[in-house]
C-alpha cells in the first residue's frame, strides 16, 4: 500500500478510536469529580482533585426510588442471578450440542431447526404466559423465576454455539473412542470436553453479558429482593432529586459496567479467536 | 451416524427440551391463542377472532399509534442497517489489512460497548447530548460546526434518528467483528493469485473478498433486523415507556410495552398485548423466512 493510503487508513482508525474513547472517558472522569466541579463548566477536563465521594454514594446511598442504599443491594442480586444462570445454560448448551452433532438420532435435526428457531423468537411473545407458567410454579417474582427464564432464553443460543463447534470435531475421534468401549458420558468428559475450551469461554462470555445486561426480564419479572443491577441503574437515573447528580450517575453506570469489563479484559482473547472458530464457520 | 431412535439418549437431552418446551414454545402458542380474546371487566375471556387485530389495524384509537410505531421501526432498522453495516464493513476491511498496527487494540475499543447495558449507554449519551451540561456543542465548536448543535434527543424531528445513530454506536462493534472474522479466513492464496494476475487492493476487494463474505453479510443483515424488531431497551431507558416527545421515538417494543402493562391513563389489555406481540412475531418470523429460503439457501451455507 502507498504512503498517502496509509496515512488515510490510520486516520480513519484514530477518529473511530477517537470517537469511541471519549464517551468513556467522559464517563470516567465525571464520576470521579464533585458536583461543583461539574457545575463550574467543562466536562472534558480532567478531574481538579480526584474525588471518590461519588462512588461511595452510588455503592452505598444514593436513592433508587423511596429507598436510599445506593446499588449494592442490586449489584449483589445480580451476581446472584448470573453465576447460576450462566452455568446451568451453560451446561446444557454443551450437552445438547454434543447430542445434536455427535449422537444424531432421526429427529434430531428436526430439534435442531426447533432451537434455531426459538433464536427468532421475540421476547415479547413470551412475557405474559411466562410469568403464568412462572406463578403455577411459585416463582412469581423470585430470583429463582428470574434464573429460570434466563436459562430458558439462553438454551438456544448456547446450543448452537457448541453444535456448530462439535461439527468440526473429526467423527473418527467418537468412533475410535466407541470402538475401546467409552460410553455417552465418558466421551464427553474425557475427549468432547477438553477440545472446547475456545467454545466454552465464548459461550461463557456472551452469556455473561447477555444476562448481566438484561433490562427487560428484570424490569418484568423481579420486584425488591431480586431486582437486577439495570433496573437499579434506571431506578437511580430516574428518581427525581432537586438536581441531577451527573457524577453518581456515572460512578452507578461504572458500577454496572465493570463486570462485563473485567470478564472481557480477562478473557477477551478467547472470545475473539473462538467466535472466528466456532460462531461464523457452522 | 444415523441410526433407530436411541432412547437412552434422548433422555439426555430430555430435560433442556422440556424445560424449552413448557416455558418457550407453549408460551409462544398461549399468546398466539390470546390474541384471539378479549376480556371483560368481569375478568372472563371471550373468543372473538380476528377483532383485536381489526382493532388494531384500522380503529383510529389503536391504528394511530401502531402504524406510527411501525413507521418508526422501519425507519429505525434501515438507519441502523445502512450507516451500522457499511461502517462495520470499512473497519472491518481496514482492520484486516496486512501489517496495520495496533489492530488488536481498535478492535477491543469499538468492541468494548457492545458489552455494556444499553441502560449505560442511554445515560452516557444523554450526558453528552445535554444542551445544558453536554460537550457535544463545545466539541462541535472545535471543527467550527457549534451553531449547528441542536438539543436532537428533545427535538420531535430528530430524536428517533439520534437514538438510532447511538444504537450504532453501541452495536456497530458486532459486525465488525464477524466479518473480519470471514475477510481473515479467506484463503491468501487465492488473492495472491489475484495480486500476481496484476488486481489491484480495490479490485481485489470488490471482485474477489465481497463475494466471498457475502454469507455472513446476509448473517448481518438477519441479525440487525431481528435486533431492531426487538428493540426496546434503549427507548425505554432513554425516553421511557412513553417514547417522547410525542410519540416520536415509539418502537413496536414500546408500544408493546404500553399496551401490555397500561401507562398513566391507558388501561394495560393483555389480550390487545398479545396482538401486538403476534404482529411482531409474524413479522419477524417473515423476515427470517426470507432470510432462510432465499438468501441462505442460495448462498448454500449453513452460519447461523
Amino acid at each position: 500500500m502507498s504512503k498517502p493510503w496509509r496515512g488515510v487508513l490510520y486516520a480513519v482508525l484514530l477518529i473511530a478510536a477517537l470517537y469511541y474513547l471519549l464517551p468513556l472517558y467522559v464517563m470516567l472522569s465525571t464520576s470521579l469529580k464533585t458536583m461543583d466541579e461539574i457545575r463550574a463548566g467543562n466536562l472534558l477536563s480532567l478531574p481538579g482533585a480526584i474525588s471518590f465521594d461519588a462512588w461511595h454514594k452510588a455503592w452505598g446511598t444514593a436513592c433508587t426510588g423511596i429507598e436510599c442504599s445506593g446499588l449494592s443491594g442490586y449489584f449483589w442480586n445480580s451476581v446472584r442471578m448470573v453465576i447460576p444462570a450462566v452455568l446451568i445454560s451453560t451446561a446444557l448448551g454443551a450437552l445438547n450440542g454434543y447430542v445434536l452433532s455427535k449422537w444424531r438420532f432421526r429427529g434430531s435435526e428436526l430439534a435442531f431447526a426447533m432451537l434455531l428457531f426459538g433464536l427468532y423468537i421475540p421476547f415479547q411473545v413470551l412475557l405474559l404466559p411466562m410469568a403464568q407458567t412462572l406463578g403455577w410454579f411459585g416463582l412469581a417474582r423470585s430470583m429463582a423465576g428470574l434464573v429460570f427464564v434466563h436459562v430458558v432464553c439462553g438454551i438456544a443460543g448456547t446450543t448452537l454455539f457448541f453444535r456448530n463447534f462439535y461439527v468440526g470435531i473429526p467423527d473418527e475421534l467418537i468412533k475410535a473412542a466407541r470402538l475401546d468401549g467409552a460410553g455417552f458420558w465418558r466421551i464427553f468428559l474425557r475427549i468432547v470436553l477438553p477440545m472446547s475450551l475456545p467454545i466454552l469461554m465464548v459461550t461463557l462470555i456472551w452469556q455473561f453479558t447477555q444476562i448481566w445486561n438484561d433490562f427487560l426480564f428484570g424490569l418484568v419479572f423481579s420486584s425488591g429482593e431480586s431486582q437486577p443491577i439495570t433496573v437499579g441503574l434506571n431506578n437511580l437515573a430516574n428518581t427525581s432529586t432537586s438536581v441531577k447528580e451527573y457524577n453518581v450517575n456515572m460512578a452507578a453506570a461504572l458500577i454496572a459496567a465493570l463486570p462485563t469489563i473485567a470478564v472481557y479484559v480477562l478473557a477477551g482473547k478467547y472470545f475473539v479467536r473462538g467466535l472466528a472458530a466456532g460462531a461464523v464457520k457452522g | 451416524m444415523k441410526r433407530a431412535f436411541p432412547w437412552h439418549i434422548a433422555v439426555f437431552l430430555a430435560p433442556a427440551f422440556l424445560i424449552y418446551t413448557v416455558f418457550s414454545a407453549l408460551p409462544l402458542l398461549d399468546t398466539l391463542r390470546l390474541g384471539f380474546f378479549t376480556t371483560y371487566d368481569s375478568g372472563h375471556q371471550t373468543f372473538v377472532g380476528l377483532a383485536n387485530y381489526i382493532k388494531l389495524l384500522t380503529d383510529p384509537d389503536w391504528s394511530a399509534g401502531f402504524w406510527n410505531a411501525m413507521h418508526n421501526n422501519i425507519k429505525f432498522f434501515l438507519i441502523v442497517m445502512f450507516v451500522q453495516n457499511p461502517i462495520a464493513l470499512l473497519l472491518a476491511a481496514l482492520l484486516s489489512m496486512h501489517g496495520v498496527r495496533g489492530a488488536k487494540g481498535y478492535q477491543t475499543l469499538i468492541f468494548l460497548p457492545t458489552l455494556l447495558s444499553v441502560v449505560i449507554i442511554g445515560f452516557i449519551w444523554q450526558l453528552i447530548l445535554s444542551p445544558l451540561w453536554g460537550v457535544s456543542e463545545k466539541l462541535m465548536g472545535f471543527v467550527g460546526l457549534a451553531d449547528w448543535f441542536q438539543p436532537w434527543l428533545g427535538d420531535e424531528s430528530s430524536a428517533l434518528i439520534t437514538l438510532s445513530l447511538i444504537s450504532v454506536w453501541q452495536f456497530v462493534g458486532v459486525p465488525m467483528m464477524l466479518i473480519y472474522a470471514s475477510l481473515i479466513a479467506i484463503p491468501d492464496e487465492i488473492i495472491e493469485a489475484a495480486r500476481i494476475e496484476g488486481a489491484s487492493s480495490w479490485h481485489i476487494f470488490w471482485t474477489i473478498r465481497l463475494p466471498l463474505i457475502l454469507p455472513t453479510l446476509g448473517l448481518v443483515t438477519i441479525l440487525t433486523f431481528v435486533g431492531n424488531f426487538n428493540a426496546f431497551d434503549l427507548i425505554y431507558a432513554v425516553k421511557g415507556a412513553i417514547a417522547g416527545p410525542n410519540y416520536s421515538t415509539d418502537l413496536l417494543g414500546t408500544f408493546f410495552y404500553r399496551t401490555f402493562f397500561g401507562y398513566q391513563s391507558q388501561i394495560g389489555s393483555p389480550t390487545m398485548g398479545a396482538a401486538v406481540a403476534t404482529t411482531m412475531f409474524l413479522i419477524i418470523l417473515s423476515g427470517v423466512g426470507v432470510y432462510f429460503y432465499f438468501i441462505q439457501r442460495k448462498l448454500q451455507r449453513f452460519a447461523f
